[in-house]
């Protein structure tokens, strides 16, 4: 699938003396996911797209809806200074214990691209890579696992 | 010798209606009989042994008689039936009519009667005697040849008296859904049917369809029109004429009939589909199966000889029958061959009028969407007056025979000259998708046959390979060439020859010969012009994740890669060489989807496979997502 958003997988390998466990607790992966995944990235970086549904008054936080068909609540460090309604989003964050997202980044598509995106098989896309996770690694160290 | 050799239990089984396959029997004696109607053919009766029991009523096919007249077929000789059929004449005498045989063993290297065999007392209708002597005489017909025109002397014959059994004929068509014939399952006798042996007596006998063959010009069919084509004329170098065809069915089976020129005028217009007729005397030769998808190897020409006569007797004869293939199944079937379909009309286009490439002529078309209870919907073509006249209101029930199945779209169904076509036919099928489709089908979404891979037009089902598996399948190593799909990423094309100067003729693409003075000689139209047009070649390396394929483009197919016309490609490589080497750069390593042809070429001792683009389209990334998916599905579920 064409990844639509810059946010690729990037491979950091300088970390080479960390243990790898299997969900890479550290700062170095942004994990792809929808809604129903969020509760078990607590406290992970995450890469969630979706459509803006509401923003709320002061521009400090919205809800989106995920690519499973989920509402989110985004919470934004500093008011949105652009109108998301109804655009296509992929947030960047950390996910916290009330698997709301504290977002670090966003990346804004444009109507044309939000019109012609299959959610559908986005999400399939997700799971695929999530249920086959030893197919679709991210980043890690350089050198094999013990 | 042995009485083993003969199969045991077939007289039986023959008499009593049973399908018999290639019985061998010994012939114990053979009798013959003057020819009737003044003629000088003589026929020969038969009696068959099969070690248990005797028959005394088989009649050798005239076909055969040489076999007896030259000594070949003597008696004690051991026969094996390889084409028979058994008649039933009322009310309940069996007669087999031989068709083709196999001599086992002469009669003369056989000891005697093989066995002790007794005639076999018990017909199909239990009791009856078999007699030795000529059975009784049913006369029906008048003198003259085919031409009766009163009721037959005996009285309506009842359904229950033996059954004519349509698998006696050993090459009966697999008929099913037989319709408006009143007896389904158990047609009446095939009583009119006179033994041939009537001395003095110039009636014709009437025989099964399915026994014609060029070989007896003697016969008579009674049958049903189940099919009249409308009159075609034609004009070659030859000359000219008119035609029409049509087609007979009887209990037997069916064959095809055409008249030409001057029959045409005499017969057209008397003959009325469904009604039955008595036929005789027309030319029997091989079916062209090319024009027809009717079931015979034979075929009649109608000549001036040719008699029909309306038959006025009440009989059953089998109008049209269908041998229905559900549309889900026609997937699977090859295209090009003939289907029978039925289906409830989902809905109808309106009347469309094209131009046909091949005729220049102006063709009226109308398009139909068929389903039916497996949810799979298939579109149908009519075409002229078919087409026009269609009515596909109310959703009716249509069956069709002999539609030609097409790979269009696919899998699609057009119907054909010989197609025939009835709107709601009384038949139990039809009732039963009518219900469906009032009660159910008619709320329900049905799958459609589309081109798999998303290009459109190409039809079929899309054979994706990777490059490794090209090699490691060794594809395009047959007699023919194979397609396969592939995405690709272009890795590399070679710049220097990759165009070469070509006739300017339109369709001629030959390379011309610079003669250098100005002028360019292509060899093919044998003439010299001031000019020329540039046409495309290109070598290019496609890759994917697997491997690699050096490939050959042309015309159309590099002008996609590269973006830019041949023309401004040519003209641009002499005068701005920079921008013609940047239209490379940038059309290098761009990717697409590929549907390639690829084929095993031998150069003196050496073979190399040959690949050529025939298409290259940007990938459809929903379609291939589609498809990545499946595959990904399919592969984990084997994990």
């Amino acid at each position: 699938m064409r990844i639509l958003s810059p946010a690729t997988c990037e491979f950091r390998g300088k970390n080479s003396h960390q243990h790898c466990t299997d969900k890479m607790s550290s700062q170095d992966i942004r994990h792809r996911v929808n809604a129903s995944m969020l509760h078990t990235f607590q406290g992970d970086n995450v890469a969630l797209m979706g459509v803006v549904k509401e923003i709320d008054n002061n521009g400090t936080s919205f809800q989106m809806e995920s690519s499973d068909g989920q509402s989110v609540h985004i919470i934004l460090n500093e008011p949105l200074s652009e109108d998301l309604t109804s655009l296509l989003v992929e947030v960047h964050g950390v996910v916290d214990n009330r698997n709301n997202i504290n977002c670090q980044n966003y990346v804004p598509f444009t109507p044309e691209v939000t019109q012609s995106f299959d959610m559908e098989t986005y999400n399939k896309a997700i799971k695929l890579s999530h249920s086959l996770k030893d197919h679709y690694i991210q980043g890690g160290p350089l050198e094999p696992m013990e | 010798m042995s009485v083993s050799m003969l199969t045991a239990g077939a007289i039986r089984d023959i008499v009593t209606g049973k399908t018999v396959e290639q019985p061998v029997l010994q012939v114990l004696g053979h009798k013959k009989i003057a020819g009737s109607g003044g003629s000088a053919t003589e026929r020969f009766r038969l009696l068959l042994s099969d070690g248990v029991n005797s028959q005394s009523s088989a009649m050798l096919g005239t076909q055969l008689n040489y076999l007896v007249l030259n000594g070949e077929l003597e008696d004690n000789s051991i026969v094996r039936l390889d084409k028979f059929i058994c008649n039933t004449i009322p009310p309940d005498r069996r007669v087999m009519i031989l068709l083709e045989l196999s001599i086992i063993k002469r009669g003369s290297e056989v000891p005697g009667k093989l066995g002790n065999p007794v005639p076999f007392k018990g017909t199909a209708a239990a009791g009856g005697d078999a007699n030795r002597n000529p059975p009784q005489q049913t006369n029906e017909h008048a003198a003259s040849n085919g031409a009766p025109a009163h009721k037959p002397q005996q009285p309506q014959k009842p359904a229950q008296q033996n059954p004519y059994n349509r698998e006696q004929a050993q090459q009966s068509t697999g008929q099913t859904n037989s319709f408006y014939g009143k007896n389904n399952v158990t047609p009446k006798a095939y009583g009119n049917n006179n033994l041939p042996q009537t001395p003095g007596g110039s009636t014709p006998k009437v025989y099964p369809i399915t026994a014609l063959t060029p070989y007896q010009n003697r016969w008579t069919i009674r049958a049903r029109l189940t099919n009249k084509s409308n009159i075609r004329t034609w004009s070659n170098s030859r000359g000219e004429g008119k035609l029409f065809s049509m087609t007979f069915t009887d209990e037997s089976g069916e064959i095809r009939a055409t008249a030409f020129k001057a029959e045409v005028d005499k017969f057209y217009d008397i003959l009325e589909v469904n009604k039955v007729y008595y036929v005789t005397k027309a030319t029997l030769k091989t079916a062209n199966k090319q024009y027809s998808s009717v079931d015979n190897d034979y075929e009649m020409t109608l000549n001036r000889d040719s008699q029909i006569e309306e038959c006025t007797e009440d009989v059953d004869l089998p109008t049209v029958t269908f041998n229905f293939t559900p549309i889900n199944a026609l997937g699977n079937m090859a295209p090009n061959t003939t289907v029978d379909v039925i289906g409830v009309v989902k809905s109808v286009a309106d009347v469309s009028t094209i131009i046909a490439k091949a005729t220049q002529k102006e063709l009226k078309k109308r398009e139909v969407s068929l389903v039916d209870q497996n949810q799979v919907m298939i579109n149908l073509t009519l075409w002229g007056e078919t087409a026009e006249g269609f009515d596909g209101s109310n959703h009716p029930v249509l069956a069709i025979k002999g539609a030609r199945l097409s790979d269009f779209g696919g899998r699609s169904l057009s119907t054909l000259s010989s197609s025939q076509l009835i709107v709601n036919p009384d038949i139990e099928e039809a009732h039963r998708l009518k219900g469906w489709y009032d009660r159910d089908g008619h709320n329900l979404d049905f799958q459609q046959y589309r081109n798999e891979g998303g290009q459109g037009g190409s039809g079929g089902a899309t054979n994706w390979k990777s490059f490794a598996a090209v090699k490691q399948e060794n594809i395009g190593a047959t007699e023919k060439p194979d397609y396969y799909s592939a995405k690709g990423t272009v890795i590399f094309m070679r710049k220097e020859n990759c165009m070469y100067q070509a006739c300017p003729k339109m369709d001629c693409n030959k390379k011309v010969v610079d003669q250098s003075n100005g002028l360019y000689r292509c060899e093919k139209c044998q003439l010299e012009y001031p000019n020329y047009k540039w046409r495309m070649i290109l070598s290019a390396n496609l890759a994917d994740y697997s491997d690699n394929q050096w490939v050959t483009c042309f015309q159309e197919t590099t002008e996609t890669l590269l973006g830019k016309s041949a023309d401004e490609l040519g003209s641009l490589r002499e005068s701005d060489e920079a921008s013609f080497d940047q239209i490379f750069q940038e059309a290098t390593f761009k990717s697409y989807t590929f549907k390639l042809r690829a084929k095993q070429e031998t150069y003196n001792d050496e073979s190399r496979l040959k690949t050529i683009v025939v298409n290259a389209t940007p990938i459809d990334y929903r379609e291939y997502n589609r498809k990545l998916i499946q595959d990904i599905e399919k592969m984990a579920g084997m994990i």
